[in-house]
């Protein structure tokens, strides 16, 4: 795990307001906040190659959320473990750092 | 309460018998279901546009349920003269009689309790028919 230090960076975080959002659903919400993401790293959703997400509203949202937001990912990991944010972290790592 | 969201705009039209589905002005074309962004340009100006209804069946199944439960039902996706497709039922024929490439109209009716779009087969195709 040691050679993984150093080797990968958040670059991007964005969020879609905080508190209420009358008339949005999940999805939208989850969009907006993707988005704001990809404007902060300065990059577009066709750059997206994989795809990590988790919400409430539905517990197996990945193809959803990738035909919402029209990409096709060669990785989509929706997976809810109650911690998911780390988890899908350190898949993250897993998936980039070997390939390096 | 004001509705902001896409899908409750979408829904706010199907209460007042229109079928509103929204149009990139990047890219113009048409998209479905509805969204904050368009998922084929990524642009994120859009406008709302009341669809003709006309539409072709693309794939069609039927769902066998017990005839004390309502029977057999339709399952079709529908292609829109506007390009978009929409998963819903053809009704007023038989569940299996309905094909791929039937000219199909949509109106709006009720779907568990809220409005929402059905298809039935194109006026003018009944009458050939008959």
């Amino acid at each position: 795990m040691s050679s993984f230090r150093g080797k990968t960076a958040i670059v991007g975080v964005g969020q879609a307001g905080l508190g209420e959002a009358h008339g949005l659903n999940a999805y939208d919400v989850m969009a907006q906040s993707s988005l704001a993401a990809l404007g902060d790293a300065g990059l577009k959703l066709s750059d997206v190659d994989g795809f990590f997400c988790a919400m409430m509203e539905d517990l197996m949202p990945g193809l959803m959320a990738a035909e919402y937001l029209g990409i096709q990912p060669a990785f989509i990991d929706d997976t809810m473990v109650g911690g998911e944010y780390n988890r899908h972290l350190s898949m993250t790592q897993w998936s980039v750092v070997p390939h390096l | 309460m004001s509705s902001t969201g896409p899908d409750a705009t979408y829904r706010a039209g199907l209460s007042e018998g229109k079928i509103n589905i929204q149009k990139c002005n990047d890219c113009n074309k048409h998209i479905f279901f509805p969204r904050v962004h368009c998922p084929h340009c990524y642009g994120t100006s859009l406008e709302w546009r009341e669809a003709t209804g006309d539409g072709t069946v693309y794939s069609t199944t039927v769902v066998h349920r017990r005839p004390e439960r309502g029977g057999d039902y339709n399952i079709a996706l529908v292609d829109l003269a506007e390009g978009v497709r929409m998963m819903s039922t053809v009704g007023g024929i038989a569940p299996a009689e309905v094909s791929i490439g039937m000219p199909v109209t949509a109106y709006i009716g009720d779907v568990d309790g809220a409005p929402g779009v059905l298809f039935e087969l194109r006026e003018q195709e009944k009458e050939v028919d008959q």
